[in-house]
């Protein structure tokens, strides 16, 4: 009987914190849906239509580099994507500053005397990151070579041309002939994408990008929501663990009744606001396939069960402020990064992948990207329910240990 | 002043009694070699998977070593059969297939002949995106450069015909004047620190961002710290003027000992640029993150709302600050959070001034809101 009653004074309690953990938590949901929406729409990295406005710095007003950019402009298959302007060192620096540039390169004068004479050893200086070379400096760091290869192989062609027409006399046609094969090149090179055929498989298999991001953004919101509640367990009187144990709940009941509670308010926590996205999106029709109230719900269940467990027992072991903040953030932000939350956990060496996929993040990822998604089943269900319990015998140990220690 | 030194020793004191505060501590070295030691493993931002019917030897096999024994952010593997490489892409073990024909330099001989360019590689995908476009690019870039050699030798004997040289002299010549080389040179703005990052992979390139995030909390932690001993009335005795004193001086001691912890985790790194001026950037970054916090605090009296704020700073962090892709058209929202010049400035000086006012203006304003609320 004292146990159903400790276990309804929890509840109460978690109904007192609702009124201030609910609105947060929507807040916390909308902030997290906006980030990503914004991540998406700026960066650019999976909206293929994406136009990068790319400054150029230097004299350009020779023939050759002048017909190069106005090809890529206005015949190359990059026209969709890249605008080159014209500009100055320094607005290009301050436009590059100010976002409205996505990079700028600088065209030395040398450049072209250096390609045209066949040295290549005057290199153009592209700048697309602010010194943090982030993934967007690899890419261009590959976009660079495939350029450079393009470029030295047509100018190979044209040279050798060339000097094998001079070498057998044909001088007075080697204008007319050079004229010839560089606008043929030039024809392949604007259309040197036609060489691949493209075929999609279309959506049925895996993840599409946004139904990855959209799971990885629902659990990120989850995880954190454990920082948000830190005044759910804050000023805890280790005493008091001592005295309902004289009253007749030992730590496990304790530990199992405020679990339960902290649980329930958790999962309405994060369940409503995704409702609410259900209902104003049509069943998220924007992720391709629609996700329903009810399996959201039994998605979400066993995800909640263990995620509630993993808070109670990082806020049951590290009591301290400074320590337990750090500690939540190591761990949500590590689990988090090598089970992909950042970056796509395929694209992780493979044994950090495999090792993110064990953890709590990774099997959370699994199952839900299998629920709502890929119909993969309920295989990670029972993994969960290990963690779970797993994070609760440990939350029940420290208890012990507490009221032990009180009690000394 | 010596009485800031004591309590800031007492204070010292008091964190390391606390185990779980060393834990926390050594947990990020030991994370981060963790990370460091996996992070040479092969791996790729996308994964192409490669397939040719065609024999060992033939130009298509030849792509597909070139494109498995160059180094690319990219990672590409080979199938034995079109059916297994299918396979792979269906269970996204791989993002694309590329099927090379057989006899793929007779095709693109064919092509140069005939002066125009038809599909002749098959690309497989799920779902195409930006990062699958831009690897059709770098396919194309491999092809072409026989595609160049085929124009030449073709251009050559349509013009020069029966005089024209034998095969081998026309290899022999493209060769000598063909110059394979990057055209490009990457720059930053501000000053080049790209030695420094030899080391960094794309996989470890976020590291310091979250690194730098994590600072942050540990002054959030230090500020939550400091208003729980204020809700126990441990600050009683001090009269509330001199209060904001004692606030920063619990900040110096944590971002102190975290910020060891941070320089040691990017020496493990090898993202460390030169010792002493990542030492003064990030005593000012430290200054930074002290004011940034006590704002906060003088702001929002209660513990419990600087509690819920904290996951609003750190998603704000990750998406505004330049940890995993520099979104530099956020505009002034990211002004307002420190490591956003911090970041910045480590390799651009120009930032550095930025961050000197920042701190400047943020002490101003703590003493004026802490006036204003002694008032």
């Amino acid at each position: 009987m004292i146990l159903v009653k400790y276990f309804a004074v929890q509840i109460k309690r978690m109904i007192k914190h609702a009124a201030s953990v609910l609105p947060i938590a929507m807040l916390l949901f909308s902030c997290i849906a906006a980030a990503v929406y914004f991540f998406f729409q700026y960066s650019g990295i999976t909206d293929a239509n994406t136009k990068y406005r790319i400054g150029i710095v230097g004299n350009t007003d020779q023939t050759y580099l002048k017909f190069g950019f106005y090809a890529i402009g206005t015949m190359d298959v990059s026209k969709y994507m890249v605008d080159f302007i014209p500009m100055t060192e320094e607005e290009a620096k301050e436009e590059f500053r100010a976002g409205t540039l996505t990079a700028y390169v600088v065209v030395p004068d040398e450049f072209l005397d250096s390609v045209v004479h066949g040295r290549n050893d005057v290199p153009i200086t592209y700048v697309s990151t602010e010194g943090h070379k982030g993934i967007e400096g690899y890419l261009m760091d590959e976009f660079s070579v495939v350029i450079s290869d393009i470029v030295t192989s047509s100018q190979a062609s044209i040279y050798s041309m060339q000097s094998v027409a001079r070498s057998l006399g044909k001088n007075d046609e080697l204008g007319e002939w050079t004229e010839e094969l560089n606008l043929r090149l030039i024809g392949y090179v604007l259309n040197r994408t036609d060489f691949a055929e493209l075929e999609e498989l279309g959506i049925s298999k895996g993840l599409l990008i946004r139904q990855y991001y959209f799971c990885t953004m629902i659990l990120l919101f989850c995880f954190l929501l454990g920082i948000s509640s830190a005044p759910l367990f804050s000023g805890k009187n280790d005493e008091f663990g001592k005295w309902m144990k004289m009253r007749g709940i030992g730590p496990f009941f304790q530990v199992v009744c405020e679990y339960f509670a902290y649980f329930i308010l958790m999962l309405i926590c994060v369940y409503v606001p995704l409702a609410v996205l259900g209902r104003v999106t049509d069943n998220m029709s924007f992720l391709h396939k629609k996700v329903y109230p009810g399996q959201l719900f039994f998605a979400l269940f066993p995800i909640m069960l263990m995620i509630c467990a993993f808070h109670f027992m990082i806020y049951e072991t590290v009591r301290n402020t400074v320590s337990n903040l750090l500690v939540q953030f190591v761990m949500i932000m590590g689990m988090g990064y090598v089970s992909g939350f950042f970056l796509p956990a395929d694209s992780l060496p493979e044994s950090i992948s495999a090792f993110g996929r064990i953890l709590p993040s990774g099997v959370a990822m699994d199952h839900l990207s299998g629920m709502l998604f890929t119909e993969t089943g309920i295989k990670c269900t029972a993994m969960m329910m290990i963690y779970s319990i797993i994070f609760l015998m440990v939350s029940v140990m420290m208890r012990r240990w507490i009221v032990m220690r009180s009690g000394e | 002043m010596n009485r800031i030194i004591v309590r800031c020793f007492l204070t010292e004191k008091r964190l390391f009694r606390k185990i779980s505060f060393i834990i926390v501590l050594l947990m990020i070295p030991v994370l981060v070699a963790g990370l460091k030691n996996r992070a040479d493993e092969e791996s790729g931002l996308v994964r192409i998977g490669l397939y040719t019917p065609d024999e060992e030897g033939s130009f298509s096999d030849e792509i597909i070593d070139r494109f498995l024994e160059d180094e690319s952010v990219f990672l590409y593997s080979e199938y034995e059969s079109e059916e297994e490489g299918i396979a792979a892409l269906e269970e996204c073990v791989i993002d694309a297939l590329w099927i090379l024909p057989e006899d793929l330099d007779a095709l693109l001989l064919e092509l140069a002949d005939r002066n125009r360019i038809k599909p002749l590689i098959r690309v497989i995908e799920r779902e195409d995106d930006v990062a699958l476009i831009f690897t059709r690019e770098i396919l194309c870039s491999k092809v072409f450069p026989r595609f160049a050699y085929d124009a030449y030798t073709d251009y050559v004997s349509d013009h020069i015909g029966a005089d024209a040289p034998d095969d081998e002299t026309l290899r022999m010549v493209y060769d000598s004047i063909c110059r394979k080389g990057n055209l490009f040179a990457p720059g930053v703005l501000g000053k080049d620190v790209s030695e420094a990052l030899e080391e960094e992979t794309y996989f470890t390139a976020p590291m310091r961002g979250l690194l730098a995030i994590w600072m942050v909390l540990a002054g959030f932690a230090a500020l939550m710290y400091y208003k729980n001993d204020e809700e126990k009335g441990v600050h009683d005795m001090v009269p509330v003027s001199r209060r904001l004193s004692g606030a920063f001086a619990l900040e110096a001691v944590v971002l102190t000992d975290c910020g060891i912890i941070y320089l040691i985790a990017c020496g493990i790194l090898g993202i460390l640029t030169d010792p002493v001026r990542e030492i003064i950037y990030l005593i000012l970054f430290a200054g930074c993150i002290s004011v940034f916090c006590n704002i906060l605090g003088l702001l929002i009296n209660d513990l419990r709302g600087i509690g819920m704020l904290v996951p609003f700073a750190i998603l704000l962090m990750i998406v505004l600050c330049p940890v995993f892709f520099d979104l530099r058209s956020a505009g002034a929202v990211r002004g307002i959070l420190p490591p956003f010049y911090y970041l910045k400035a480590l390799y651009d000086p120009g930032y550095l001034m930025n961050m000197v006012i920042y701190l400047a203006a943020g002490s101003f304003a703590c003493v004026m809101l802490n006036l204003a609320k002694n008032r």
